[in-house]
């Protein structure tokens, strides 16, 4: 269906949501950091981002700004640990953010309204 | 001064610095009386610095019957002291302090102490505090004296035009001149001087206040010295040393007289009276108002001359004061406005809609310096901006006039399409790539004719909105330019004319005071807003704080891997045959797992202040909630719950599920500690708080009550007597009561049971 990059720090994290991600349909690549994240943006062609905001020695916002500038389309969403990002000027720039949970439903439910919302435009 | 005792003071200080009810001046006089009292002065005197910065002008004393007064003192001994930012001594125990706003030096007070009593501590933080209101009053009184001051400019000019654009006599023309002059720019003593043509002698009419006549002569002498300057250069005089006579007014005015395009005489005004009834000097602004009204002069007197060239001149003229009653009604608009928002969308309608509206689009960015961004924030298109500004009534007030705008115009500008589309823009902030960017960095209006023939522009942007001509202007408020508009006419492709550029600079000009004005209000309410937390964090103890962020800090950690057990025992679960053994392994841990991200929430609902989201909420019908839910446990330990619950509803203004939490936790309690049996009393009636109706829950139980060594430590969080307890019952109980506004009583009587008593403001 789509084609997801998935960038979180921890790798099981990563593994829980790409396959979650692949059982629904969806092409799913990972990367653990900024630079990774720069690199796979660079080597394809995506239709979403999930972006943890905590990444391990870099800040997820930041990141954000820098995919925002640099490759206007992607839609990102954001996932953290929980919802205090909310309130920070700069999640603004993303078009989602989910509360990360064992329960992957809002998720998966955030990613099919922004890919549709795509579709119309 | 024991702490609690100065977060009193300084939250009258703040009280009083924000009671819109008070002259600016009387709420300086009341913090100056508080200050006095609070550190033993027997006076206290706030001077105000002009503008310009040579003198003070005014006193206000925390003594005396007067709330201002006038003053004439030089400032060249005082601001070096000032200046450097320290207390000078001035014999006597006397000593003076300077009072900044952002850097900039906005007046002194001096500080007495009472006899026999040590000065104060300058580094004192509450009187540093208390001075820091001062000067952000004295800031904001100057700017609504300046607005004001504007306002008055402009319905003088407003007046002034409509008295003289009527066919009559030239005489009667100069006749009206002199008297609205005088009347209109606070002029002490005005003369209009007519050079007519050689032969004809010279003519000069004076008009004076009663006081100054004994001088007229000297003035006579002086306006004949600055209109024959400016009868030769043909340019306008401003004079502010005036130094002839120390009774004499300061400073003065000569703007050239033209008739027919030529100078035939000029007009002279000498003193000013401020709309505050201080005296100050004339400046660059009166100067350009007086030079406004002698347009008009000249366009009447033009007027009487030809008749038929009378109507088009009337008509130019009609279109100037047309302007004029617009802006004027736009500033007060503005000016009475002040919530930023509902300032943003007025200022893009009054651009684009109104009696003589200039423009079809105009779009508003915002600016973050941090990511050199400009971020498209607003557009309004003549559409959007329809029917929301009236045109002025036949014989409507114009000092009463003002427009409104309702939150569902304000939501049907944002949700158009433009304005989303507008929203989705970013402009860099370099100007190698953006002309935009240049109205912002050099602070000025851009206009560009023809968006084909600019070299730096973003093209992708201007594409996208279809945009070949354009003007932006930038908004300044507190020195600084926060946003960008930009305006267009995409639908008629008119051409923006000069016109139009002057209505673009002059309304940004007051946009931009207004903003300002808006900004200083907000930044009291935040003030306040630090300081009730600042009380809050008293309350609650420091030590739960930092336990509190200890907690979060662990909850943040700990949510991680909780997700990934989560997530993946959701997956053994759907991968293994519904009821098998396995099945209920995989169930029960997303279950727990679900109960633990749970808590991880609730151990940050006190460790980080929540905004609770306000409704009005049925206490009742909340504790039957509650009690449902624990219906289970009820049943199982036998207990009797007694309810006293009248039939009245009582309301409270509240988080409802926040507040169904703290019954929760309570009745669980009390439950836990009857677990042989017992009865709790449940009981809601009216009460008070802090000489306030509220609503009053008390649950009594017959649990034993709390061993008194232990009763100290109950809100501890993480404090628990029970195997499987948390310990975080209580403490969130009271973090969210608090929260609310509200209060929790306990009654505790060992051996026998507990009562708890909840107080929340009432809401009627
Ligand atoms: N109604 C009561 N009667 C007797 N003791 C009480 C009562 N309410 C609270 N306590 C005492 O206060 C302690 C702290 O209560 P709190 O609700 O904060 O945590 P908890 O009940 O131990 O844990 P949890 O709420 O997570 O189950 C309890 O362990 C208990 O000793
Ligand atoms: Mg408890």
């Amino acid at each position: 269906m789509a084609r997801i990059l998935i960038i979180d720090d921890e790798a099981s994290i990563r593994l829980l949501y790409s396959q979650e991600l692949s059982e629904e349909g969806h092409e799913v690549a990972e990367a653990a950091n900024a630079a990774e994240a720069a690199e796979k943006l660079a080597g394809g062609t995506f239709d979403l981002v999930v972006l943890d905001v905590k990444l391990k020695n870099e800040s997820g916002l930041d990141l954000l700004q820098k995919i925002v500038k640099e490759r206007h389309n992607i839609p990102v969403i954001i996932c953290s640990a929980f919802s205090c990002y909310k309130d920070d000027f700069s999640a603004w720039l993303a078009d989602g953010y989910v509360v990360k949970s064992g329960d992957m439903t809002e998720l998966k439910e955030e990613i099919k309204r922004i890919l549709e919302k795509r579709k119309g435009q | 001064m024991v702490t609690q005792d100065r977060f009193d003071i300084l939250s009258s200080a703040v009280h009083i610095a924000h009671s819109g009810s008070l002259s600016h001046h009387a709420r300086l006089k009341s913090l100056s009386q508080l200050l006095s009292k609070t550190f033993h002065l027997e006076s206290a005197s706030i001077y105000i610095l002009d503008s310009d910065k040579h003198c003070f002008i005014a006193r206000i004393a925390s003594s005396g019957p007067e709330q201002v007064q006038s003053c004439t003192i030089p400032a060249d001994d005082l601001v070096p002291h000032a200046i450097s930012q320290h207390a000078t001594l001035s014999g006597a125990g006397t000593f003076s302090l300077p009072l900044m706003d952002s850097g900039r030096l906005l007046g002194m007070i001096y500080l007495c102490p009472e006899r026999d009593v040590p000065s104060p501590d300058t580094h004192d933080r509450l009187l540093q505090d208390i001075l820091k209101l001062m000067a952000g009053l004295l800031r904001s009184a100057g700017i609504v004296e300046e607005s004001g001051r504007r306002i008055r400019d402009l319905s003088a000019l407003n007046d002034f035009g409509f008295g003289i654009n009527r066919p009559m006599k030239a005489e009667a023309v100069l006749a009206k001149t002199l008297r609205g002059v005088q009347g209109n720019t606070g002029s002490l003593c005005t003369l209009l001087r007519l050079n007519p043509p050689a032969g004809r002698g010279k003519k000069v009419y004076a008009k004076c206040v009663t006081a100054l006549k004994p001088h007229l002569a000297t003035l006579h002498e002086l306006e004949a010295e600055y209109s024959a300057r400016v009868m030769e250069s043909g340019m306008p005089l401003l004079v502010t040393d005036i130094v002839a006579d120390p009774d004499l007014p300061a400073s003065s005015i000569c703007v050239p007289l033209k008739f027919a395009g030529n100078v035939t005489g000029t007009i002279t005004v000498f003193g000013r009276k401020g709309g505050n009834g201080l005296y100050r000097n004339y400046d660059e602004e009166d100067r350009e108002l007086l030079e406004n009204m002698m347009v008009l002069v000249d366009n009447a007197l033009e007027s009487t001359l030809s008749a038929q060239r009378m109507e088009a001149l009337a008509r130019e003229n009609d279109k100037k004061l047309r302007e004029i009653a617009l802006l004027y009604r736009i500033s007060n608009t503005m000016l009475s406005t002040i919530n930023l928002n509902k300032l943003i969308h007025l200022i893009l309608t009054a651009l684009t809609a109104g009696p003589n509206s200039c423009f079809e689009r105009a779009m508003l960015f915002l600016i973050n310096e941090r990511t050199g961004i400009m971020q498209g924030m607003l557009g309004v298109t003549q559409e959007t901006a329809e029917g929301i500004l009236p045109a002025m009534e036949e014989g409507e007030d114009i000092l009463l006039s003002r427009w409104e705008i309702s939150e569902e115009q304000m939501t049907r500008q944002s949700d158009s399409p433009f304005s989303r589309k507008v929203r989705g823009a970013r402009l860099e902030l370099d100007r190698s790539k953006n002309v935009t960017a240049r109205a912002v960095l050099d602070r000025r209006c851009i206009h560009v004719p023809d968006v084909a023939r600019e070299k730096v522009v973003d093209r992708d942007f201007t594409d996208r909105f279809d945009i070949t001509s354009f003007a932006s202007a930038p908004l300044i408020a507190r020195g600084k330019v926060v946003g960008v508009i930009l305006v267009d006419n995409p639908f008629s492709r008119k051409s923006i004319t000069r016109d139009n550029l002057r209505y673009l600079q002059l309304f940004t000009n007051q946009a931009g005071m207004a903003i300002e004005n808006s900004m200083l209000y907000n930044r009291i309410e935040d003030t306040d807003r630090h300081l009730q937390e600042a009380r809050d964090r008293l309350l609650q103890g420091e030590k739960l704080a930092m336990l509190g962020e200890m907690a979060a800090s662990i909850a943040h950690e700990l949510k991680n891997p909780l997700v990934s057990i989560g997530g993946f025992a959701r997956r053994l679960g759907k991968k293994t045959a519904q009821g098998s053994a396995e099945w209920k392994y995989a169930d029960i841990i997303t279950r727990e797992v679900e109960r633990l991200e749970q808590m991880l929430t609730d151990i940050l609902i006190f460790s980080r202040k929540k905004v609770v989201s306000s409704a009005k909420c049925d206490v009742a019908e909340i504790i039957e909630e509650a009690l449902a839910i624990l219906s289970d446990q009820v049943q199982k330990s036998g207990v009797a719950i007694g309810k006293d619950i009248p039939a009245e509803r009582m309301f409270v203004k509240g988080d409802s599920k926040q507040l169904k939490q703290v019954f929760l936790n309570l009745i669980a309690n009390s439950l836990q500690a009857m677990p042989g049996g017992g009865r709790l009393g449940i009981s809601l009636e009216q009460g008070t708080l802090d000489d306030a109706p509220a609503i009053s829950v008390r649950l009594a139980d017959t649990g034993g009550g709390i061993q008194l060594e232990l009763l100290n430590r109950i809100f501890d969080p993480f404090f628990t007597t029970k195997d499987h307890g948390t310990g975080l019952g209580l403490p969130i109980v009271q973090a969210i009561v608090s929260n609310h506004g509200g209060k929790l009583r306990i009654n505790n009587q060992p051996g026998v049971g507990v009562e708890f008593t909840v107080l929340l403001p009432a809401n009627h």
